[in-house]
């Protein structure tokens, strides 16, 4: 072999995940679309053509993407060195951890507390949450970067251009549209 | 040129009319570069206000935002990948991995530079010929050339962003059944919608961009964070050189061309000439493999293309009455707000105020380039803040800019449902770009298919009838067998080295 640099990755049933996920998702949609019919024929070709086109060239997409990982061994198929650069290696699994978890967390439980309690109580909270979680530590950067970009946003959004945003459900739609007074 | 030096005197004579210029151009680069704070919004808060202004400075207002608005989402697609509208997009495709290089300062400068030649050629255009060009693109480009020129773009596109020619082919097909999701065009029948009110509307394009390319940014760099591997991109304030700006001169030609056309069409504009643009760029250059990479070609296409657009869509909204988008659109309800139709007798009723309108474009384009080299400057120092600072920052506004889109929080949802699934398929060396390219035009590609039938009486060979329609699906189709050919050789070359 040529080039010692690439490693070579073994294949095992997990390597053809991929293909076989791409492949339900199209045997799916297209049972899916079989449904679909027209009250009145308009369009000859039905509603269902376009998707079933769109589908059918996902299980030909698919099986080549089985073939080319057997091919390649699972490995990228690089025409250089500048195209592999910005992929993360195929089959690299991601280390979990609980900041890694509470990266993805928090931003799911910002939305939905904003849905529920509204924008103007939960950001406050959100934002020196999401950058402790990111690594700040230093409290002063925590409280200035917060307030600041929380000021910012008020002043943009709700005085300037009065932007509608969340203002949470019950009680809490009250005290938000208070508040939103408040500030305007 | 006695009727540009007019319009350019009624311009920056009168003190007001210059507030007005330097308010609109500030205005667009601002609201053009925050998502939520779309130009579109900042024209609909404007317009009960044009009512107090002179015609002519009210109309000159509109075609400056419009200007400066499709250059702003450029800045903040290229440092955070937050692309400040749709038509911005494909500069983030290359424009962010630019700045991950640490060659963000490049990346406005190319950005900058191309959108004052692409929105400075195309209002020198707008000014030679409206009412001839008009005639012409409109009785020439009906949906069957449309569904040929997206289907011409789109098969380069699987090739963006991934070295995995089926990964990216999956992209793209991924993109086209989710631009397929709600009512069908033609008959509104539902289509994989659940029952789902949300979805029989179909998913809109900016919480799909939003979640794909900044969710999935803040993710994945908060990856890097957790796992003690992230790199701050480096700071560049350097301009491309003229030598550099000499090398894209025929991308910048090819792209001013792809964005005029496109710019005509009604309905059509800048975010099809900014997808089109991008995927010529591919097709053309000699190393497509790098395009996704940090390619500054892939910047130049769409920002020259998206900002030549801009003039040619005044071309049918002044000689037709037919706007190209909701900002031309709201034009229109400016000229009724002042008692004036639109359509081919505004050239002579309304001479002045047009030209004032052509004058005004036309400066703000080469403005946005002296503005631009100061943002280049200054602006990419952002870049300095820790990105632990920065992401809070990003997703909160991004949040704000699905939210305000609709006032539906589900637009929300759907952005970080996108930004999570955009982190799984970067992971997994998928391209986002294709996917995005694949939802943008395979909407405009269908509606175009379904009315390019009719006409076609159901005839598939109809499309290689007409020259036009013809030659871009032959070509479409020679790229197609290429790029496959030249993978499936290079899989043969490999093996052999292997064994």
């Amino acid at each position: 072999m040529d080039n010692d640099a690439t490693p070579v990755r073994r294949l095992t049933w997990k390597s053809y995940l991929e293909p076989l996920a791409w492949l339900a998702l199209a045997v799916v949609g297209l049972t899916m679309s079989s449904e679909f019919d027209a009250p009145n024929k308009i369009f000859a070709l039905g509603p269902a053509f376009w998707p079933q086109v769109i589908l059918i060239g996902m299980i030909i997409a698919a099986v080549i993407l089985g073939i080319s990982i057997y091919a390649s061994g699972g490995n990228p198929i690089e025409d250089s060195a500048e195209a592999a650069q910005f992929e993360t290696p195929v089959g690299n699994a991601v280390a979990f951890s609980p900041r890694l978890v509470a990266i993805f967390l928090l931003p799911l439980i910002y939305v939905y507390a904003m849905h529920k309690l509204g924008f103007y109580l939960v950001t406050p909270v959100f934002l020196p949450a999401f950058m402790y979680t990111l690594g700040v530590r230093r409290w002063k950067t925590l409280i200035l970067v917060t307030v600041g970009l929380y000021a910012i946003l008020v002043l943009l959004f709700v005085k300037l251009i009065f932007t509608p945003l969340p203002q949470g459900a019950g009680y809490f739609h009250t005290l938000n549209g208070q508040l939103m007074g408040l500030i305007q | 040129m006695e009727d540009f030096y007019t319009g350019t005197a009624l311009l920056f004579t009168n003190p007001y009319g210059v507030a007005i210029f330097a308010g609109g151009l500030i205005s667009g680069l601002v609201f053009g570069a925050i998502p939520g704070l779309n130009v579109l919004t900042l024209a609909a808060v404007l317009l009960p206000f044009t009512a107090w202004m002179p015609a002519e400075y009210a109309i000159m207002l509109y075609g400056v935002i419009y200007v400066s608005g499709v250059y702003g989402g450029a800045i903040t697609a290229i440092l955070f990948n937050i692309p400040g509208s749709v038509e911005n997009a494909p500069t983030a495709f290359d424009g962010h991995p630019m700045t991950q290089k640490g060659q963000a300062g490049k990346a406005i400068g190319y950005a900058v530079t191309c959108s004052a030649i692409g929105g400075t050629l195309s209002a020198i255009l707008m000014m030679m010929a409206t009412a001839p060009i008009a005639d012409f693109a409109i009785s020439t480009f009906g949906p069957v050339e449309i569904f040929a020129l997206i289907f011409f773009g789109l098969t380069v596109v699987a090739g963006v962003g991934t070295s995995w020619l089926s990964k990216g082919w999956l992209s793209l097909l991924l993109g086209l059944l989710i631009g397929s999701i709600g009512g069908d065009p033609v008959t509104a029948v539902p289509r994989f919608s659940f029952g789902s009110l949300y979805l029989l509307g179909g998913i809109s394009f900016i919480p799909l961009i939003l979640g794909l390319f900044a969710v999935s940014e803040v993710f994945i760099q908060g990856q890097r964070i957790a796992t003690g591997v992230y790199r701050a991109p480096k700071l560049s304030v350097e301009f491309p050189s003229l030598r550099e700006f000499w090398t894209m001169k025929v991308a910048v030609a090819r792209s001013t061309v792809i964005g005029w056309c496109c710019g005509i069409l009604p309905g059509i504009g800048a975010t099809l000439a900014a997808f089109v643009s991008y995927s010529e760029a591919v097709r053309w250059s000699r190393h497509p493999e790098r395009f996704g990479g940090g390619e500054p070609e892939g910047v130049v296409a769409p920002e020259t293309a998206n900002n030549a657009a801009t003039g040619a869509a005044m071309i049918p909204l002044l000689a037709l009455g037919l706007p190209g988008g909701a900002l031309t659109a709201m034009m229109i309800g400016v000229f009724n707000v002042h008692d004036m139709d639109v359509g081919p007798l505004i050239m002579v009723e309304a001479h002045d105020l047009v030209w004032v309108l052509f004058a005004s474009m036309f400066w703000a384009s080469l403005a946005i380039l002296f503005l631009g080299y100061a943002e280049s400057k200054t602006i990419v120092h952002l870049l300095r803040i820790p990105f632990s600072i920065l992401a809070p920052g990003i997703l909160i506004f991004s949040t704000i800019g699905a939210y305000a889109l609709r006032g539906n929080i589900t637009d929300v949802y759907t952005m970080f449902g996108a930004g999570i699934a955009g982190f799984v398929l970067r992971r997994s060396a998928y391209s986002v770009p294709a996917i995005v390219m694949g939802v943008i035009l395979g909407q405009l590609g269908e509606n175009s298919f379904a009315q390019a039938m009719t006409m076609l009486n159901y005839g598939f060979l109809g499309f290689f009838e007409n020259w036009i329609s013809g030659v871009l699906i032959g070509i479409g189709l020679l790229t197609v067998a290429w790029s496959i050919g030249r993978r499936a050789v290079h899989i043969f070359r490999s093996n052999r080295k292997i064994d």
